[in-house]
């Protein structure tokens, strides 16, 4: 960053607060409506998702899906491609993962495998919608909505037949096998060492993105996909592959949480990571580094949102959701103001 | 009535009505997305649009204990969302695919939030007086917005067809540079539009939680303004299309559960049902996968769908 984009940064500063606390007060209002206190949500709120290490622990352990399909979303993004299914990619990543996480595997290569799985189905879930785009024309916004309802029933059918238990009790998987599970990170917490794999994954598509050919390929046609061609950049194959990229977060955060949570498939884990994801992208500018603290900040918020469902009467978790609506809405008030300005100032210099 | 009509009619004649009103709450979205497509306006917030007039129409229409005022109250909460998706879509230029996600987050929210609040934290249930039908009775019944869906859907070919203005929209999505220079005041225009496909699904939401159910449930609407979007593209950005594509969908909708009702499912040889329960229900959205699949190349959307428009 040089000196002159971090005054500039610092300058937006104000109006950014501006916008997000007129959101803030909006929400404070609604909360309001149905009849309560929103200082005392705002309590539960915080101390729900950071009041002791256990929570703290539950924080990142949800954090995790949301850093990978938030990155899943940005890399998308970032190449003006609007995949809205990190959902169903996600959903599809643990449905391989169980699958390869129940076979009689070496233990050495287990979780390794289990991961690949669960990003390869990821992969082949936004494949589907690649070829309908570059094949047929089919707006990625539609096909990937509806592929995420085909996955949601994908699930329920496996684990009611080829994945059902081997009792046949209750429809969910067998538990995959204890090499197959991450370790936890620290003992009576259920952080998990999965954590480190998404971190790892948020810098690694950092360097692809700013410091590989492949990485500007996908900036330059979401920069512009006319100019990118005429500069002699493959179109066809950059949003084939940024698709690929795309859909193997998103599926490798179903692995994660099979592996890393769960243990086993069952229907509804996901409360939607997948579309959450989408403002996490968002509210990280679809920067890769930044998608690390919006995630955190998500996770947080799905933590503390269950603690004011308890605790607050008459205040739902779905709180959560206003807020993350809120919130993109004063960034998208934000970016109008900032834009505002700089055409200002445009019309004022010669 | 059935007295004048053999078995076999008055079943495929149920199987026809009831799938006019499943089809209804989709066809109101579908037509609202269709202007707004038609202007160059994408809304993938219909969903939550469906879903704020769902709930506005079940708790006006259970405090007043007149189904009519809910079906008015949920289209001005239509309108209001769509005010909102308008300001951020349209006015201030932001990119439509992520206000409308936003609209949808907010509705989801927003929805439950005080469905939860009316029902003192879903311990009691919230039951609305549902709307009577205009005729008929029972299963063999035509509703009130089911006709007026009908209606619209000539209605609205006139309009965007043969009239003067249905050219200025249509040209406001294909050129608005050409249509601004012209004259139109295209931000207006589609601002104007967007107010209209909020209208259109309030009623829709309407026709859902008092047409067809007298209740709400969170998230009722269960992807069918996902479904309108994609009867738009199947229907070839024409109303006629589109009453064509919701009526495809609504009869493979009705077809599957009464299939399964009847027991008429295939069993393998263990005994179990060789196509489960899950694969029926994604069957709609394969369909229209594999419709959007199969129609694609032939398909265009309007030029300038998406693209924000600077009146300068």
């Amino acid at each position: 960053m040089t000196p002159a984009t971090l005054t500039r940064g610092l300058r937006d500063l104000p109006l950014l607060l501006l916008c997000v606390g007129v959101g803030v007060l909006v929400l404070a209002g609604v909360i309001l409506l149905v009849g309560a206190n929103p200082l005392l949500v705002a309590q539960a709120l915080g101390e729900g998702a950071f009041g002791s290490p256990y929570k703290l622990a539950n924080t990142l352990v949800q954090t995790v899906p949301l850093l990978l399909t938030g990155l899943s979303v940005a890399v998308a993004f970032r190449c003006q491609l609007f995949n809205i299914g990190a959902e169903g990619q996600l959903l599809v990543g643990a449905i391989a993962a169980t699958w390869v996480g129940t076979l009689p595997l070496p233990p050495a290569i287990h979780l390794p495998l289990l991961l690949i799985a669960g990003a390869m189905a990821g992969a082949v879930w936004a494949g589907i919608a690649a070829i309908l785009k570059i094949g047929r024309g089919v707006q990625e916004v539609l096909s990937t909505l509806l592929l995420n309802f085909v996955a949601i029933q994908m699930v329920s059918w496996m684990v009611r037949g080829p994945l059902q238990e081997a009792d046949r009790a209750f429809p969910q998987s067998d538990p995959v096998a204890v090499p197959a599970r991450f370790t936890l990170l620290i003992p009576n917490t259920p952080l998990h060492s999965g954590v480190i794999l998404a971190l790892l994954v948020a810098v690694l598509l950092w360097f692809y993105l700013r410091w590989t050919v492949g990485g500007f390929a996908l900036r330059s046609v979401g920069a512009g996909a006319e100019a990118a061609e005429a500069a002699g950049i493959p179109l066809a194959r950059t949003l084939v592959l940024t698709f690929l990229l795309s859909g193997a977060f998103a599926g490798l955060a179903g692995a994660v949480q099979v592996s890393g949570v769960l243990y086993r498939l069952s229907e509804g884990f996901s409360p939607g990571y997948g579309y959450t994801a989408i403002a996490v992208a968002l509210i990280a500018n679809l920067s890769p580094i930044a998608v690390i603290p919006s995630a955190l900040f998500f996770g947080a918020l799905t933590v503390g949102g269950t603690a004011v469902q308890q605790r607050i009467p008459g205040v739902s978790s779905v709180v959560v959701q206003v807020l993350q609506a809120v919130i993109l809405l004063a960034l998208l008030g934000y970016y109008w103001a900032k834009e505002q300005r700089q055409k200002q100032e445009g019309a004022t210099t010669p | 009535m059935n007295d004048f009509l053999s078995q076999a009619t008055v079943v495929w004649l149920s199987f026809l009505l009831q799938s006019l009103a499943y089809a209804t709450p989709v066809l109101f979205a579908a037509l609202g997305e269709l202007l707004s497509e038609r202007v160059g306006v994408i809304n993938i917030g219909l969903e939550g649009l469906l879903l704020v007039g769902a709930l506005t129409a079940v708790l006006v229409a259970s405090a007043t204990g007149v189904p009519l005022l809910g079906v008015l109250a949920a289209l001005v909460a239509g309108v209001g969302g769509a005010a909102l998706f308008g300001l951020f879509g349209v006015v201030l230029r932001r990119d439509q695919v992520i206000v409308g996600t936003t609209l949808n987050f907010l509705a989801l929210g927003l929805t439950g939030m005080l469905y939860r609040a009316a029902t003192s934290g879903g311990t009691s249930a919230v039951t609305a007086p549902s709307l009577p039908p205009i005729f008929g009775q029972g299963s063999l019944s035509v509703g009130g917005l089911t006709l007026l869906a009908l209606i619209l859907i000539p209605l609205s070919h006139w309009l965007l067809f043969r009239t003067r203005l249905g050219v200025t929209l249509r040209a406001t999505g294909e050129v608005p540079e050409a249509a601004a220079a012209s004259g139109s005041n295209v931000i207006g225009l589609r601002f104007f539009v967007c107010l209209a496909t909020g209208a259109l699904c309030g009623l829709g939401g309407a026709a859902l939680s008092i047409g067809i159910l007298n209740t709400f449930t969170e998230g009722m609407t269960a992807g069918r303004g996902f479904i309108a979007l994609a009867i738009v593209v199947f229907g070839r950005w024409t109303p006629y299309g589109a009453l064509f594509a919701a009526l495809l969908f609504a009869a493979a909708d009705v077809g599957q559960s009464r299939l399964q009702a009847a027991n008429l499912v295939p069993l393998g040889a263990d005994g179990r049902p060789l196509l489960s329960y899950p694969v029926f229900l994604a069957a709609p959205y394969i369909l229209t996968l594999l419709a959007l699949a199969i129609r694609g190349a032939k398909v265009r959307a309007p030029a300038a769908l998406g693209k924000p428009f600077d009146q300068g």
